[in-house]
């Protein structure tokens, strides 16, 4: 018999103090369908993730939920329960795995976790098969991803409510039971595979893109469920403010378990003297004025919460038309179900696509040093190559909703989707029509690298092994060199060899390829006389757009470093990060400077056709010669971020048990703290 | 009670204000003078972060000669070591018995016969955080070892040793300032303990006061009291200085909400293991059976997996609650604004009171504004401060900005910060000074702000101040040659 497709899974759809309302209670319970994995072992164990229930604070192992036992299976997992330990595994384990399933959906591949870095100097970096998640790691209200680990702590805690009449005085609360926090974190673990420089805070925008992003994917996986929107819709009964609705509805999913809803704040709030909720209205200024992570994350949060909104409404507007006999006012009293059917329907459409889009952006971001701006890129630019026509007008709901909020892309003249949308550069073999190429060397590298990536593209594309996907692709960034007689040469090599000193690559990626390196304090390649740099994220995008057509790309990231001394807050020197350096005049700032570019080949073309670079050189015109100096914009912005004034500690937690926010290794522990 | 028979006569025209410079933390004497006469003699606490009792005696030796071995009333603000603990390093000066003191001060939360208990409670409550922070700071050196050995195949293992090292290191710096450094000491820290025994050897009168109280003094009629803090509504003194919703648990702002994780910290340094409190019932636990399914022990103890293990991740719960314990004290500060009735001239004394204190100040109940005040009663204190002791050594948590240092408006304001960064913890300087809060300062005051010592301190008032503008009347460094003893400023009423 064939597998089943799913395994049903009892749940939580908010946490459990929704179950305790009556106006709820019935909407909180529902059935994750969880793909369906044959070899599911006791925590549960999966292919992805691997429950660990020891709770250390009293040294205890729980019993190990086996979800395959038959009693079971034949009742759609257990039922849900906070004092069953058993479930909360259960629980953890439907929500990470739908959260993985959803990414996979949009990005057409499979997950693989960040790689563990280890001391072992050949191997330098070690598979991680499976995200390890402690549902009772800590007795705080806190959960957070560990990049270290490769896995999720979640916290309990004793609440003293606000409301006793809902929470009983010194109850247990688990972060473990609330769909959003569990979304977020891993989240948190999934984008650390993707970029996992992201959580490097070299300006204001990295750790609320973190924060931002996680949140988004909580509250877009909510508005998934049409029997939860379904719901809400029906409450309204005609008084169909439908963008106030949901926005509330946004932000109720967030607020019951403390700040997990904080980042929604932007999205409304309820008046004080009228006690109606209402939207906020953005300000132009906040993208400007509000620094500290967890706002300026909401600020990301509220604008793409904006764009779903218009989106939703441009979807509903024809069945409001009709409902209403043209008016566009709905009759008082109950929604016919079938309207109310309908318009859930059309949310949860909005919703999906949203979150596709918002996930398929990753592709698209520069490796390093990411602001609100070039994500809003990314997102335009994905959907631009995906979707030709864009009829709905999804694209202009985010950049309007992002307007509204004062988020401009640097070096942008204006906000038009052409504008927007990362240039095209297409070299390859065939030489774009409307823009030829001078060089026709760099043409044919390119196009040498980019056959190459074809048949990484040809091996990867029906491999569905994760682990073997992870090797094949190693090998193919760094090669083989173990049979002296038959070496492979891998795409970090084949870059080194030809690029070298090519000083158009130079000037696309925004990175050193010549003998100069060594001036810049760039390292030497630990094999060859060449400036070090390193590959990551190389990958097979492959999807279908809505007319059927075929996206093939390959896509990896370029990123180079060198280290960097102020004194007096000026640029003083250059200097190499790998070698020990004197570093105790107190006058003195060490830094680390990160330059990266992500690069999309179109496999159909065998062209390079972006190059989404932060750079780390720049050509500047000196004495009629153009040379490549260090790119001080953004250094200094980055020395000011860092260590000046506007320099801002995640919060109180960090100013006291951290080293500074440069050495951290555990930033979302920190984070998360209070 | 005094020994000098009050001359109402000759009202006092000025007060001057001695800041001992031993290091971060604070102990000061104030005299009120009327001419050559000193009408009345105040000292506020004694205690800095760093040194021990050789270093403290040069200060306090020349303190008791200031003074000429009597207070006529002792302040004692709150029990952190930045404040208290000269009185037990120095103590043989201060019991002496030709040394006397007429009166003391204590906030109301350190009455133990506090009538309606919450002072008890408050009490009790601090001593279970205590205990459990003591507890987790010898866990942390008992496992040093076994931690390290956890980062040992990491490519980053010296960055983790660090990151590790900086928790630590953060710990003992609160318990620096809130735990004794004798481990075995339980209860009150030995400054307060200390004091409170000399006073009550010597036949001092203690009071314990509570804000909304106004007390004038027989010598100094001419100046009134107001108490302001510690607030009397618990919520404040437990206060979380967050926006609620924003960045903060609703439900975590209090000490007490941390009692899941105290009660395992107090556990750690138990043997008893069958006593631990469980979240489920006993039935979910794996006991005795290594080779069951439902048993993941070897799994999570797999040697090859060291790295992935949770053992000590959870102790980092005791940072966030050493914050929230240290705020909680520094909230019980007594706060004291005192106001002189001829000029209405105002000398603000908060002790290290945080935001949440600050707040209490403008909601005590008898002093609400009635309909024909303009502004509160509290606000007008501030707008005719004219000598602000600033609160926890110009760290970001011990001035409140909208109700309080911008409503300070005089043009004679000046002000005094207990910091010193050659004598204090690494730890500490991440927070003070709060380059904001100094500037701001600095501004109000046209650079009248004078710190223990400005070392590593860029951009310090005194690159602003006009010297011109003080003669030695109003400020005053000694001794001129040697190691500076204190600094003291004027005052004229």
């Amino acid at each position: 018999m064939k597998q089943p497709p799913f395994r049903k899974l009892r749940g939580y759809a908010f946490d459990p103090s929704l179950s305790l309302k009556t106006e709820t209670v019935e909407i909180n319970n529902i059935i994750y369908k969880v793909l369906w994995e044959d070899n599911l072992e006791p925590g549960p164990i999966g292919d992805y993730i691997e429950v660990v229930d020891y709770d250390p604070t009293i040294d205890v192992f729980y019993k190990a939920v086996d979800l395959n036992e038959q009693y079971i299976l034949a009742q759609d997992g257990l039922a849900p329960s906070e004092s069953n330990p058993q479930f909360h595994q259960q629980m953890v384990y439907a929500v990470t795995m739908l959260t993985i399933k959803n990414f996979e959906k949009a990005l057409g591949r499979k997950i693989i976790w960040a790689p563990r870095k280890i001391a072992d100097g050949k191997k330098y970096e070690e598979y991680v098969s499976k995200l390890r998640v402690y549902p009772h790691a800590l007795r705080d209200a806190n959960a957070y991803y560990s990049p270290q680990k490769k896995a999720l702590l979640f916290g309990y805690f004793s609440s003293t409510p606000a409301d006793e009449t809902l929470n009983m005085p010194d109850s247990l609360v688990f972060t473990c039971l609330s769909h959003d926090i569990i979304a977020h974190e891993t989240t948190h673990a999934i984008l650390d595979g993707m970029h996992n420089q992201y959580n490097q805070p070299t300006n204001q925008d990295m750790l609320a893109f973190h924060e931002a992003f996680a949140d988004i994917v909580a509250l877009f996986q909510h508005f998934t469920f049409p029997e939860v929107l379904k719901h809400q819709i029906a409450k309204t009964k005609g008084d169909l403010n439908s963008q106030s609705l949901l926005g509330q509805l946004a932000q109720e999913f967030g607020s019951a378990i403390g700040s997990y809803g904080s980042l929604r704040d932007a999205i409304g709030e309820v008046d004080e003297v009228t006690k109606i909720w209402k939207p906020k209205l953005p300000n132009p200024d906040d993208y400007r004025t509000i620094t500290e992570p967890h706002e300026r994350g909401s600020i990301l949060v509220a604008a793409i919460f904006e764009a779903f909104i218009t989106i939703y409404k441009r979807r509903v507007a024809d069945l409001i038309r009709i409902a209403s006999g043209g008016s566009g006012i709905l009759q008082e009293g109950e929604l016919h179900p079938d309207l109310v059917g309908r318009l859930a329907g059309e949310a949860a459409k909005a919703a999906d696509h949203v979150l596709r889009m918002c996930i398929r952006a990753l592709d698209y971001c520069p490796p390093v040093d990411l602001t609100f701006g070039d994500y809003l890129r990314a997102i335009i630019t994905s959907d631009s190559d995906l979707v030709e026509d864009d009829s709905r007008a999804y694209r202009l709901a985010f950049i309007d909703a992002f307007r509204r909020r004062g988020i401009y892309p640097e070096s942008i003249r204006t906000l038009s989707i052409d504008s927007l949308r990362f240039p095209v550069v297409n070299i390859g073999s065939k030489p774009s029509i409307t823009k030829p190429r001078k060089n026709t060397d760099t043409q044919s590298l390119i196009t040498i690298i980019s056959d190459f990536l074809r048949s990484y593209g040809n091996k990867i594309r029906y491999e569905n092994n994760r682990e073997e996907i992870f090797k094949l692709t190693k090998l193919h960034i760094s090669g083989d060199f173990t049979n002296r007689r038959k070496p492979i040469q891998g795409l970090h090599q084949r870059i080194s060899n030809k690029f070298s000193g090519s000083e158009e690559f130079a000037r696309l990626t925004g990175l050193v390829f010549d003998h100069h390196y060594e001036a810049f304090g760039i390292s030497r390649s630990k094999r060859f006389d060449m400036p070090s740099f390193q590959i990551q994220n190389l990958r097979l995008v492959s999807r279908v757009g809505p007319n059927g057509n075929q996206l093939n790309q390959v896509v990896f990231s370029l990123i180079q470093r060198n280290g960097v001394v102020f004194k007096d807050d000026k640029f003083d020197r250059f200097f190499d990060l790998r070698e020990d350096t004197d570093r105790n005049d107190p006058t003195e700032i060490f830094l680390e400077f990160c330059g990266g570019c992500t690069l999309i080949f179109d496999l159909d073309n065998s062209q390079l056709q972006y190059v989404i670079t932060k750079p780390l050189v720049i050509p500047e015109l000196q004495n009629g010669d153009t040379r490549l100096v260090i790119n001080r914009s953004r250094l200094e912005k980055q020395y000011r971020f860092q260590y000046q004034n506007d320099a801002v500690e995640p919060n109180e937690f960090a100013l006291y048990f951290s080293n500074g926010s440069q050495g951290m290794t555990e930033p979302f522990a920190f984070l998360h703290q209070h | 009670m005094a020994k000098i028979k009050p001359n109402i006569s000759a009202l006092a025209d000025r007060v001057s204000i001695r800041m001992y410079c031993m290091g971060t933390g604070d102990c000061f004497v104030i005299k009120f003078l009327s001419g050559e006469a000193v009408k009345y003699t105040m000292m506020i606490d004694c205690g800095s972060c760093q040194g021990n009792a050789g270093d403290f005696k040069q200060y306090i030796d020349n303190l008791d000669e200031y003074v000429h071995h009597h207070i006529d009333l002792l302040v004692v603000t709150h029990e952190h070591n930045d404040h208290v603990n000269g009185f037990s390093k120095c103590a043989d000066i201060f019991a002496h018995k030709n040394f006397t003191i007429s009166n003391a001060w204590f906030a109301w939360t350190e009455n133990p016969t506090d009538p309606n208990g919450h002072a008890k409670k408050l009490i009790e409550e601090r001593e279970k955080a205590k205990q459990a922070l003591n507890n987790v700071i010898n866990h942390l050196k008992v496992t040093e070892n076994e931690r390290k050995s956890n980062f040992e195949d990491s490519s980053h293992s010296s960055r983790l040793i660090d990151n590790d090292f900086a928790f630590s290191n953060g710990l003992n710096t609160l318990a620096q300032i809130n735990l004794s450094e004798d481990v075995s000491e339980k209860k009150s820290l030995p400054g307060m303990t200390k004091i409170k025994k000399i006073l009550t050897d010597k036949g001092t009168k203690i009071e314990y006061l509570e804000p909304g109280q106004t007390i004038t003094i027989d010598q100094i009629p001419e100046f009134k009291f107001h108490i302001l803090g510690p607030p009397f509504d618990r919520d404040s003194v437990i206060f979380s200085k967050e926006k609620q919703g924003k960045d903060v648990f609703k439900n975590n702002s209090k000490l007490e909400a941390f009692s899941l994780s105290t009660k395992a910290y107090l556990d750690l340094a138990d043997t008893v293991t069958n006593g631990k409190d469980l979240p489920f019932d006993q039935e979910h636990v794996v006991v005795n059976s290594p080779n069951t399914k439902y048993n993941l022990d070897p799994l999570y103890n797999d040697t090859q997996a060291k790295w992935r293990k949770i053992d000590y991740d959870w102790l980092s719960t005791a940072g966030a609650m050493a914050i929230r314990l240290n705020s909680h004290i520094n909230n019980t500060s007594l706060a004291i604004a005192l106001e002189s009735i001829e000029t209405n001239k105002v000398i603000l004394l908060p002790g290290d009171a945080e935001f949440g204190s600050w707040m209490s100040w403008h909601k005590i109940t008898k002093w609400q504004k009635t309909d024909i005040q303009k502004v509160g009663f509290v606000e007008d204190l501030l707008n005719r401060t004219v000598f602000y002791k600033v609160g926890h050594h110009l760290s970001y948590n011990g001035t409140a900005l909208e109700q309080g240092i911008a409503m300070m408006n005089s043009d004679e304001l000046a002000a005094m910060a207990t910091l010193d960064r050659q004598r204090i913890s690494v730890k500490w300087k991440t927070t003070m000074p709060n380059h904001q809060l100094m500037a701001e300062l600095i501004r109000k005051c046209k650079g009248k702000l004078f710190i223990m010592d400005e070392f590593e301190i860029k951009d310090g008032p005194s690159k602003t101040l006009d010297p011109l503008t003080l003669d030695k009347n109003v400020y005053e460094e000694g001794p001129k040659d040697g190691k500076l003893l204190y600094k003291q400023y004027t005052v004229t009423i």
